[in-house]
């Protein structure tokens, strides 16, 4: 999600469950003369709400240019003298004081998943006085197998709808679906829900922040389903008594649930197990990949991953090296000869040097051996030199 | 010059070279000669290149990676290399043992049998060659003399309290087997003690300080492989045992106000 316009603000300051709960817990916990640090002000909702809590000062520190919002309803709702807005990464402020209080939402649908959960940690570490206070102090993050009736799934994709052939659109359409938020009503959950793994926000050191998250339960059913997607949420610790969750049994919110989509519905009967291993993976700056798999009544596991997809951003990594099988090697010339020969002749290095072109075109080198060593690419290069290696 | 009743030289001797990190370009021309003049030729290159070029220079070449095995200690693997070297040497043939890359960096054995064979009074030279570390400061373009370079294996960094500048660079070699004793012939390991280095690099460095996981180029024409990412994020690179980590300077470095003071150039202009 971006949080630089106002189509994102917009729907977070509509969130009436989000917001009130967030005031609840700043005033319980805000007392006056606290020194607040609001960590990804956005609008600055929340520095307006501890300034009104009685806070002395709140430094409200945002990346965006959208912290320029937050300087002007600073100014209207007449805490400009209160409200010190900051437009910088929170990593880059030397605090000019420590705070008594760092409030800060950083959620995503599941909690940990939007990335957001480092600068937390860093301001905590650097600005929070000993003692002092983080809202919210606790997130875990739960799930549950689920039907949803009317889910469009990859199979449309795969059932050549329209009779065409549309197939290369069904394992991108899994990405897509995570997007098609609407709030899960408790009846299309089909088990019980399990907590996957929890982060205390107060302690958590700084490199948890960009850890896996891993989690896995083996889910009993109550009820037979056609179970079609894996729905995940969260709780939010905020106060004490003050826990805002975004569970498929309480008020809606702007996140609704994360779906996480199965290629082909389940059909569970009561009783059945399904076993479900999931993984939230932090990569670069962006939202986090995710990776789960299921196994039912002990069955062969299927596997998903939105790093192997089309849409998934990639994190600048190469892949794995997978070498080619050894196999009886062609009549053409050897490309392990060749190098050789450049590595202990300085005649012929020097020859190369001058005009590849020329020499390997009186190399006697096949084509495609030519283009490996052509292509700049060391894999295309070994998986020659694989099959011609010394015995 | 093979004048023992066996092939050899009449008496042993013992020089070690090393092929350089890409065969082609690096090996020297020096270390060619000694290749095709010993009666003996020992070595451990991993890669299809370097062993193609030394089974030509001596067709004779005995290759020790035979001696790495799955979960064996190295040190063991060593010892048995030592002594398969110094065993040609006592028979009195001149051996020339062949390293990847510097010979004299990162490699115990080729040390341990110079060592060995000085002691029992054999003629014993290491030659050297191109290492990871040449490569690097050419590479990501790098200067030493500029702030200065530190370098550990990344293990002993680890578990030891190295006195680290941030103001220099640093180096850690070996990141890719982090807190790995034995050979993994999947070329995969364990790195599940990378987030202790993490924090441990955090002490040093502000929180999102860049580091590059290097590996020099092993082919000729193939750029480097360079991945720039904050330290915190070490996690998510795909690593290799040729990995190297790089840290460029995270600080500015702090004059030594004593010694600036007793050289009677305290003051801003003493460093202008």
């Amino acid at each position: 999600m971006r949080y630089d316009g106002l189509i994102a603000h917009r729907a977070m300051l509509r969130d009436s469950e989000r917001t009130e709960r967030f005031a609840k817990a700043i005033e319980a916990v805000v007392r006056p003369r606290h020194v607040v640090l609001d960590v990804g002000a956005g609008s600055g909702i929340l520095s307006l709400l501890a300034a009104r809590a009685g806070a002395s000062r709140v430094y409200a520190v945002e990346r965006t240019p959208i912290a320029s919002l937050a300087a002007d309803l600073a100014q209207l709702n007449g805490y400009g003298e209160t409200v010190f807005v900051i437009q910088a990464d929170i990593q880059q402020v030397p605090p000019p004081e420590k705070v008594d209080v760092i409030v800060s939402e950083w959620l995503g649908a599941i909690g940990v998943d939007e990335n957001l959960l480092a600068p937390v940690l860093i301001a905590r570490d650097a600005w929070l006085k000993s003692g002092g206070t983080m809202i919210p102090s606790a997130v875990r993050t739960f799930m549950a197998p689920a039907e949803l009736r009317n889910r469009p799934d990859a199979g449309f994709f795969r059932n050549r709808p329209y009779g065409l052939d549309l197939s290369p659109l069904a394992e991108p359409s899994i990405h897509d679906l995570f997007w098609q938020r609407r709030h899960v009503r408790p009846e299309d959950l089909a088990a019980d829900p399990a907590e996957l793994w929890s982060v205390d926000i107060e302690t958590a050191p700084l490199e948890r922040a960009f850890l896996p998250w891993r989690g896995e339960h083996a889910f009993i059913f109550s009820r037979s389903a056609a179970v079609n997607v894996l729905v995940a949420w969260f709780e939010a610790d905020l106060a004490p008594g003050n826990t805002l969750t975004t569970a498929p049994s309480a008020p809606d919110t702007h996140w609704g649930q994360l779906q996480i989509p199965l290629e082909e519905p389940i059909e569970v009967a009561r009783g059945d197990r399904l076993d479900v291993r999931f993984a939230t993976l932090p990569v670069g700056d962006g939202p986090h990949q995710l990776a789960w798999s299921v196994s039912h009544n002990g069955g062969r596991w299927t596997l998903y991953d939105t790093r192997a997809l089309p849409t998934a951003p990639t994190n600048g990594t190469r892949p794995a090296a997978t070498l080619a099988t050894p196999a009886a090697n062609g009549n053409g010339a050897h490309l392990l000869g060749f190098l050789a020969e450049l590595a202990g002749n300085p005649d012929a290095l020097h020859a190369f040097i001058q005009n590849p072109e020329q020499v390997l075109e009186a190399s006697g080198l096949p084509e495609a051996k030519r283009a490996a060593l052509q292509s700049g690419n060391e894999l295309q290069i070994q998986q020659v030199l694989v099959t011609e290696r010394v015995p | 010059m093979k004048n023992g009743s066996n092939g050899n030289s009449g008496k042993g001797q013992l020089i070690v070279v090393g092929t350089g990190l890409r065969t082609v370009g690096h090996v020297t021309a020096e270390a060619v000669a000694w290749i095709r003049a010993a009666d003996k030729v020992l070595y451990v290159v991993g890669d299809p290149v370097s062993e193609k070029l030394i089974h030509d220079l001596n067709p004779g070449a005995e290759s020790l990676e035979v001696l790495y095995k799955q979960s064996k200690a190295r040190i063991d693997t060593y010892r048995q290399m030592v002594e398969r070297i110094l065993t040609c040497v006592r028979q009195g043939y001149r051996t020339c043992a062949v390293f990847y890359g510097h010979p004299g960096v990162f490699v115990y054995p080729s040390h341990e049998a110079v060592r060995q064979a000085r002691i029992e009074g054999y003629p014993a030279v290491m030659l050297p060659g191109v290492s990871a570390e040449d490569c690097l400061f050419a590479d990501i373009g790098i200067d030493p003399a500029q702030a200065g370079c530190q370098s550990f294996e990344a293990t002993d960094f680890l578990f030891h309290d190295r006195r680290t500048d941030p103001s220099s660079s640093l180096v850690l070699w070996q990141i890719g087997v982090l807190g790995n004793e034995g050979f993994n012939e999947s070329g995969r390991y364990d790195l599940s003690l990378m987030p202790l280095l993490i924090t441990k690099l955090l002490r040093l460095y502000p929180p999102m300080h860049q580091a590059a996981v290097y590996e020099a180029a092993t082919q000729i024409g193939c750029p480097p492989r360079i991945s720039w990412t904050p330290i915190p994020h070490l996690t998510q690179v795909e690593m290799s045992a040729a990995s190297t980590l790089f840290i460029p300077p995270g600080s500015a470095p702090r004059p030594d106000a004593v010694v600036v003071h007793q050289a009677g150039a305290f003051g801003p202009a003493a460093w202008n």
